[in-house]
């Protein structure tokens, strides 16, 4: 458990010495914010409409700037050098250390993104206490804690699923197209872009069914107080179940994988 | 002067030919990126799909009239990932692998070839269809006259708007000379293209002063629309032809200011 710490450590100490890179991410992230606040703005004044897409106003202002700050938050990387590991020759090292592949790249993921993670929470408990204190937004304690619940379950999502997808490179040789495909798509299925409600209910069901929406969402809704409790620990049940198949998934897969890798690289 | 415009824009032309050959080369590649770019158009027509679904009209402007906004922020990615998105990302690279070096030595313009070499040919494809398709809607639908009058400002304003896109994406790269690494700066680059994804004035009045003067980042797509709509006054106008003009000498000053800073990383 030991090195798995001290990797936890190293990957914290490399995301520090980047902390421009974090401050200018942020930042860029505020330009989408404003887009979209001038947006809804606009049609909300324009359509005179107390809810639209079952939302008020100032539901869907602190929806998304809190989605695009999720959507931050739950940045990934780790799948360009997992695919050059596995085409390298770069496992070879893991065939003959005792670390294992998987708790190597999630102790990487942990410690390179806590601090992302971590210091984007913070900003997102600003602009949470901003909507409760002039948007009247409805959260309550419970709603904070069962949402740092899922937000963990988000962040554990976004990397079983980037480290499924880097899998792929056991079998294909470019991989960044299907890896910035599936991010394109995870974003807006997720909610990240606008929610999902936005899209209908026909295709807001379609979405449930897929594991998307437990990483921006789901948290959301847990936060914003939009949902019951109920529902809250239900979705929590099938996020966590989410988590539990991929796991399932990326142990059938590397297994699968591994009889086809090539030890390259001497 | 003349001459060596021509000379760039011929030397261009066989750019576009060979990276358009080179990257037929790598089939599956072009089908992929495919995939990522119709990804990003999903995005922008998410927004078009928002204002048909509101009926919403921004700044007076009809849902059909804004479709010809949105139509012309696509066509012009066209010209952003087709000229600069991949030259912006492998710039700071060849000053730190003293890639510069040979690019110093041949008889064309350093800047020129440093920023313009590569040439996103196939990917575009779909946000060529989408974005004319757009236009032509948005332009039919508000009852615009498709004249040479019309068709002439519109390009006019157009071909300004990629030279403004050119100078303002190209100036902070020369930030690579001094800072060496500007990864940092891509994500920004990104956040401040999409700003054009709406008419710039649904924003409040300091943004849209910044965004058109001091950054003129909404002139990029802003002004060939309002143009063809009537919709731009004569300082506006004027200011649309000469900003562009300005910040392109403003840019191949800072550039061979630059330049000096310059030392060769490839040992």
């Amino acid at each position: 458990m030991n090195k798995y710490m001290w990797l936890l450590g190293m990957g914290l100490q490399k995301a520090l010495a980047y902390r421009v890179n974090y401050s200018v991410a942020i930042l860029a992230a505020v330009f989408p914010i404003i887009l979209q606040w001038v947006l809804w703005q606009s049609i909300y004044q324009y359509t005179k409409a107390d809810t639209l897409y079952g939302m008020s106003y100032s539901d869907m202002l602190s929806y998304v700037v809190l989605a695009a700050l999720m959507a931050q938050a739950l940045r990934t990387g780790f799948e360009y050098d997992m695919a050059e590991d596995i085409k390298s020759g770069g496992l070879n090292r893991f065939i003959v250390q005792p670390l294992s592949y998987f708790g190597y790249r999630l102790s990487v993921f942990v410690g390179t993104n806590l601090g992302y993670f971590v210091a984007t929470l913070m900003v997102m408990a600003l602009v949470l206490w901003v909507a409760i204190q002039y948007w009247v937004l409805p959260t309550q304690i419970i709603h904070i804690a069962l949402f740092v619940v899922s937000a963990a379950g988000a962040f554990l999502l976004q990397f079983m699923l980037f480290y499924l997808l880097s899998l792929t490179a056991f079998w294909l040789h470019e991989v960044w197209a299907l890896f910035e495909s599936v991010r394109v798509i995870s974003l807006v299925l997720s909610g990240g872009v606008v929610p999902l409600s936005v899209f209908g209910e026909s295709l807001q069901y379609g979405f449930s069914l897929l594991p998307f929406q437990y990483l921006i969402y789901f948290p959301l809704q847990t936060l914003t107080g939009a949902i019951s409790l109920e529902q809250i620990f239900s979705g929590l049940l099938v996020q966590w179940g989410w988590i539990a198949a991929m796991m399932l998934l990326i142990t059938v897969i590397w297994r699968r994988g591994s009889r086809s890798y090539l030890a390259l690289g001497g | 002067m003349w001459r060596q415009f021509i000379k760039h824009l011929k030397i261009y032309g066989l750019l576009i030919k060979l990276n358009a050959i080179r990257q037929l080369e790598y089939r599956v590649n072009i089908v992929l990126g495919l995939l990522v770019e119709i990804g990003y158009l999903g995005i922008k027509l998410l927004y078009a799909y928002i204002i048909h679904d509101t009926g919403v009209h921004i700044s007076g402007f009809a849902p059909q009239s804004l479709y010809l906004f949105i139509g012309t922020f696509i066509l012009m990615t066209v010209f952003f990932v087709a000229m600069l998105q991949f030259n912006i990302m492998a710039f700071d690279r060849q000053i730190i692998e003293g890639e510069f070096d040979l690019i110093l030595t041949k008889p064309v313009s350093a800047q020129f070839l440093a920023t313009l070499k590569y040439v996103e040919t196939w990917m575009v494809i779909p946000n060529i269809i989408v974005g004319v398709s757009l236009v032509s809607y948005g332009w039919h639908a508000s009852d615009i006259a498709f004249d040479i009058v019309h068709v002439g400002l519109y390009v006019l304003y157009a071909l300004l708007g990629i030279v403004t896109m050119y100078c303002i994406f190209t100036l902070p790269l020369l930030l690579a000379f001094k800072l060496h690494h500007i990864s940092a700066f891509h994500s920004l680059v990104w956040a401040l293209w999409d700003f054009n994804n709406l008419p710039h004035r649904i924003f409040p009045s300091p943004i849209q002063i910044i965004g058109t003067v001091f950054l003129p980042i909404f002139l990029i797509t802003n002004f060939s629309p309002l143009a063809v709509m009537g919709q731009l006054s004569i300082g506006e106008m004027i200011w649309g032809g000469i900003a562009p003009i300005l910040l392109f000498f403003l840019t191949c000053w800072g550039w061979k200011k630059a330049i000096h800073s310059y030392e060769s990383g490839g040992g």
